[in-house]
């Protein structure tokens, strides 16, 4: 890659990670402000101290020794912790933990093979959430795409209008509802897919088997998704390709003769791939808050579930802000291959120093 | 030697207010070997349109009339896939008006202008070759032809666009105000390349402008339109030396005069609307000299020597029914 | 643009006017709601189990009647707040009141309850006693009571059930079973079996012998008289009711608390639109005012302020949202606030990219001559050429912040003190009503959810040829 690649890359890479940091501080800054992490790390105290009067109870038995010897601990604890400094002075240290999501013990939430760490359960939920998101962002972009730029040729049309109502009623869609209602409708009235889970049970043996059944489960999720963000962004590359179709270079591109599939590709498509592909990163933005409920509703054991799971009953503050990282952590990286792939497409980010273009 | 013969041309849009009557039986000859027409006239006068019609690149609702023969082909006859192999860019160029959009911003220069090369059937690397001589011949430096427009000036792009229409030698190039978007001194940088390669090359330019300055410094022959219709058409020195349309003289009266006593007199008004023309002369409500007849009755395109033609009741036999 | 051609052109496209007519349509009925409804309906009325007791629970909407072939019982409340006729007993007094209603259904309703409200009395409580009346002449007892008797230290006028009425559940009470049986003996000569009178009195109550053996639905005019014996004229008996609870229930069924889901529904529209006016207007109001002052004053403003909308646009908004609603509280204030801090910079972006060519331009250089403030210009001159683009965003927002507020809701963070579509919604969804199969439950507050967001979606279609002039067909 030249260097004139690399340039506008990492002017992006570091407004990311900036983005990355903010959320961090903000965060820690709302835990610290609002006492949760002090609550947070008391329970974290709370928990060693039973553990160790138990064990010390049994080579100590006068008890003002243990309680003497206790309190030392806990203080000695306390310090290690930084529970004797202000909220403030931790900040560092708790940007640290969340970022190495070293976030100590979930409450009830286990792991399937029972750790109960939280960077165990947010990191063995995450392929899943990764499955269902890259899944039904392919899929739109696909229909997105070729159904955008076919409708671009037939502005004003009927099925033109038809598809901008499509649209309107698809941005209005709440995706939880949506999955409610498909749950409804194809799980129980026609009874043709699963309602929920990831799973059969008993799962079937074999490998094919296992996945075919997978596929099978995430089919209703991963429709959900799809419903909700495919119609803005149809209606987004139409408007686009539309724009870039009347511009004058592509007249030009016909008066100097060049047969009609090479000026749709070269000079309409080529153009309007920049600002398309910008159109696929903001709906990521939706598709990933969608993934939040979608989980919810169809039990899928994503990290979305698992916020729900953290949230409803007893809340778990180490898992939320764990997840609340982690989900701005998989759209920063998302944004980023996004953002290669830009720069490559669009040479007036690449040399220019300017905004790229954005619609 | 005739080359391009525009026969009785009109073009009509539809809109919500009524038909819009852009071009409305416009003739006129061109001849080969290097001659320039000026089309003349204000926006809305139906120039760019009448540019559009010829290259067949008027958007989908827009009817034409009339007929165009370049050579021995009629332009409106010809299949739309003939059209394209055999006139676009190989007979008929176009320099578009705007230098700032007219050039695809995520390809490079050279490869836009080899482009067409290349569908002839000329290796990519004799394409790219030629693409950069053409560009060296407009006056570029060898390097850009590897930059990307935005990274060009306003005046280098129109030179990319001139180098462009060179591609394939055509035998006529239709520049729409090719200059309009540039700084005054630039302006002149390209119309002394025009004019060089017109005399240079032969090719028969139709430059189409709004400045009447402009177009004497390059045109042997000038059109003036308005309204849809030619006013005036004759000899560049004719037509500024003795203009007889009053809407020509108009023209020539509005333009600031270094030497001279008189100032510039600008015209009142503005031209009527397209979808309602004035059931007369189509001048007459702004013309300084009109009289009665001029009112109900429109006036022909009509010979007054020496190739010259007007269109103006004060230069032909009143009708019948206004004498 | 003038403001007015804006909406000129808006009434022009389909889409404009069907998003104007659905638009006005949801302020009139936001206008009647506001104007009906408790302002503290939310806690006084809607989270009140008290409110909702007689109502059936889980129960479908009464116009489902009319797909099936069976007839449910629609429930029925009969309210009497006068006498029918007063009888005078020497000094003391025969008060009758009659509720009259109809039964015509296949099943019998579900439960029977009697409620008194206010009683006053001077010196001995009122008697009372419930009898049935029948369509087929028949009568059956149902209760025979007496007003609560004064209590040591209390003094005349004694009032009871004031703050909470007397409620009788007649359907479960030990007389009826009793009076079945004898009513069955008495009035049919037939002695049904002991245990169907014992495990379904409603349907003996509402229902005769049938040919087969069995117990059929007797349909027709009943009537429910209360007869009051008072020991003084003066004494007051305010009103009372009659419930005979249905399987179906009004216009949009119950939830499992027995709400009547038709006023949590109604309830929720005024809400939503405010979410989303609120939510719109004021981060189009941030962002337009960030976005003018970035284009227009430049330097080290602009650069903080596009720094900041930078970082903050890259931001993904629900887990953040969700963070901080869980972690701060969920007062409706507090989300619409949160909403807005992350939805300004778009339009600040925008806004500041229109402004940037207008610094130049020919009218603000005059404006300036002139010695206009800069506090003008930008109002006066630069604004009314953003305002289009800032018009067509304001109502872009409105949908977005609806969404993200039933989102919100529907994960169990909604304002508790404000019952919302999405709240409605997520108490379905724990309690298991999709997996039941309680459409009545599920499908409307989510449709009602889509038609206010497709209002402005509509209205932001209508818009899109004056933001975009290109889109307009010649």
């Amino acid at each position: 890659m030249t260097p004139s690649l690399l340039r506008p890359l990492l002017v992006r890479a570091a407004s990311l990670l900036l983005v990355l940091v903010t959320v961090l501080v903000l965060l820690v800054v709302s835990l610290g402000a609002t006492g949760f992490s002090e609550r947070m790390l008391g329970a974290v105290i709370g928990e060693e101290l039973r553990a160790l009067r138990i064990s010390l109870a049994e080579t100590i038995t006068d008890p003002d020794a243990l309680e003497v010897a206790l309190a030392a601990r806990r203080a000695e604890l306390e310090a290690a912790h930084g529970l004797d400094r202000a909220w403030y002075q931790r900040l560092p240290g708790m940007v640290l933990r969340v970022m190495t999501l070293d976030l100590g013990d979930a409450r009830t939430m286990r792991t399937f093979d029972g750790s109960n760490r939280v960077a165990d359960i947010v990191l063995e939920r995450l392929p899943n959430t990764a499955l269902l998101l890259t899944s039904a962002l392919l899929i739109t972009a696909a229909i997105g795409l070729s159904l955008g730029v076919w409708l671009s040729t037939r502005v004003g049309s009927t099925i033109d209008r038809v598809v901008s109502y499509a649209a309107a009623i698809s941005y209005a869609l709440p995706a939880w509802w949506t999955g409610i209602m498909l749950i409804l409708l194809l799980s129980f009235q026609l009874q043709l897919l699963p309602s929920g889970g990831m799973h059969s049970s008993p799962p079937p043996e074999g490998g094919l088997a296992r996945f075919l059944d997978l596929a099978l489960h995430a089919l209703l999720p991963i429709l959900t998704l799809v419903l909700v963000s495919v119609g803005p962004y149809v209606y987004v590359v139409r408007t686009i390709t539309l724009g870039v179709a009347q511009e004058d270079h592509v007249m030009l591109a016909r008066a100097k003769g060049m047969p009609g599939h090479v000026v749709e590709r070269r000079h309409v498509l080529r153009v309007a791939a920049a600002p398309i592909l910008t159109g696929l990163i903001l709906g990521l933005a939706g598709s990933l808050g969608g993934s939040i409920l979608v989980e919810t509703v169809f039990d899928w054991r994503g990290m979305g579930r698992l916020y729900y799971e953290a949230i409803v009953g007893t809340p778990d503050e180490g898992l939320i802000i764990g997840l609340t990282f982690m989900f701005t952590l998989l759209y920063v990286s998302a944004r980023m291959i996004l953002e290669v792939l830009y720069v490559l497409l669009d040479p007036r980010v690449r040399y220019g120093d300017a905004a790229p273009l954005r619609s | 030697m005739t080359l391009l013969t525009v026969d009785d041309l009109h073009v009509s849009y539809r809109s919500s207010g009524g038909e819009v009557r852009a071009v409305e039986g416009v003739s006129f000859e061109l001849a080969g070997g290097g001659e320039a027409l000026g089309l003349i006239g204000e926006s809305g006068s139906g120039k760019s349109s009448l540019a559009l019609a010829l290259m067949r690149l008027l958007p989908k609702g827009a009817t034409r009339k009339g007929s165009a023969r370049l050579g021995d082909l009629d332009l409106y006859s010809l299949s739309s896939e003939r059209f394209r192999t055999l006139v676009r860019w190989r007979e008929l160029a176009l320099v578009p008006q705007s230098a700032m959009h007219a050039l695809n911003p995520v390809l490079r220069v050279g490869d836009q202008v080899a482009e067409r090369i290349v569908l002839e059937g000329v290796p990519r690397r004799d394409a790219s070759r030629r693409a950069a001589a053409l560009l060296e011949r407009v006056g570029l430096a060898r390097g850009v032809a590897a930059r990307y427009p935005h990274e060009l000036s306003g005046g280098m792009r129109q030179r990319v666009l001139i180098a462009m229409a060179l591609a394939l030698d055509p035998s006529v190039v239709v520049l729409d105000e090719p200059t309009s978007a540039l700084d005054v001194s630039i302006q002149a940088q390209i119309m002394n390349l025009l004019k060089e390669l017109k005399r240079e090359r032969g090719i028969s330019m139709l430059f189409i402008t709004h400045d009447l300055a402009l177009a004497s410094d390059l045109c042997d022959r000038l059109a003036v339109l308005y309204a849809g219709q030619v006013r005036e058409l004759g000899g560049a020195d004719e037509v500024l030396g003795a203009p007889r349309d009053p809407y020509t003289q108009a023209l020539l009266a509005s333009i600031p005069r270094l030497h001279g006593k008189e100032r510039p007199s600008f015209l009142p008004g503005s031209p009527p609307d397209p979808r309602e023309f004035p059931p007369g002369c189509r001048f007459e409500p702004r013309c300084p000299v009109a009289f009665a007849p001029c009112r109900a009755h429109a006036p022909a395109l009509v010979e007054l020597g020496a190739g010259q033609t007007a269109r103006c009741w004060h230069h032909q036999p009143l009708p019948e029914a206004a004498a | 643009m003038p403001r007015h051609s804006v909406l000129r052109q808006l009434l022009d496209s389909v889409p404009g006017r069907l998003g104007m007519a659905a638009l006005v349509l949801l302020t009139l009925s936001s206008v009647y709601v506001i104007a009906t409804y408790p302002s503290d309906f939310g806690t006084a009325r809607w989270s009140n189990p008290a409110v909702w007791a007689d109502n059936p629970r889980s129960v479908p909407p009464a116009w489902t009647n009319l797909l099936g072939e069976e007839r449910r019982p629609v429930h029925q409340v009969v309210t009497s707040p006068e006498p029918a006729s007063i009888e005078p007993l020497g000094p003391a007094q025969l008060r009758t009141f009659e509720m009259p209603f109809r039964f015509d259904a296949d099943e019998p309703p579900s439960l029977l309850s009697f409620t008194l409200l206010e009683v006053a009395y001077s010196v001995r409580p009122p008697q009372y006693a419930l009898v049935l009346h029948r369509p087929d002449g028949t009568s059956v007892a149902l209760a025979r009571e007496a007003v609560g008797g004064p209590r040591p230290s209390e003094d005349s006028p004694f009032v009871r059930y004031r703050e909470t009425p007397q409620r009788l559940l007649l359907s479960g009470s030990a007389r009826l079973s009793e009076a079945l049986p004898a009513l069955y003996e008495e009035s049919y000569g037939v002695s049904v079996d002991q245990e169907v009178l014992r495990a379904r009195p409603l349907q003996a109550l509402f229902g005769a012998p049938s040919v087969s053996g069995g117990v059929e639905p007797l349909r027709g005019e009943y009537l429910l008289e209360a007869r009051f014996t008072v020991a003084d004229e003066g004494d007051r008996i305010s009103s009372m009711r009659v419930v005979v609870g249905g399987a179906v229930f009004g216009v949009f069924g119950t939830d499992a608390l027995g709400r009547d889901l038709a006023e949590g529904l109604l309830f929720g529209l005024p809400i939503a639109l405010l979410i989303g006016v609120l939510a719109s207007t004021l981060s189009t109001a941030v962002g337009t005012t960030f976005g003018l002052v970035s284009g227009f004053v430049g330097g080290r403003t602009d650069l903080v302020i596009q720094r900041v909308a930078d970082v903050i646009a890259n931001v993904p908004v629900l887990p953040l949202l969700i963070f901080l609603v869980f972690l701060l509280g969920s007062q409706l204030w507090l989300i619409l606030l949160i909403l807005v801090a992350f939805s300004w910079p778009g339009l600040t972006i925008l806004v500041r990219s229109m402004v940037l060519p207008l610094r130049t331009s020919p009218e603000v250089e005059a404006a300036r001559t002139l010695g206009a403030s800069t506090s003008h210009i930008i109002w006066r001159h630069v604004f009314p050429h953003t305002a289009p683009y800032v018009f067509a965003q304001l109502i872009f927002f409105a949908p977005g912040a609806i969404l993200a507020e039933a989102g919100l809701s529907f994960l169990g963070l909604g304002d508790p003190s404000l019952p919302t579509w999405g709240q409605i919604l997520e108490h379905g969804f724990r309690t298991g009503a999709v997996f039941l199969g309680y459409w009545w439950w599920v499908v409307p507050p989510g449709l009602l959810i889509v038609l206010t967001a497709l209002t402005f979606m509509l209205l932001a279609l209508g818009m899109e040829t004056v933001v975009n002039p290109r889109l307009r067909q010649p």
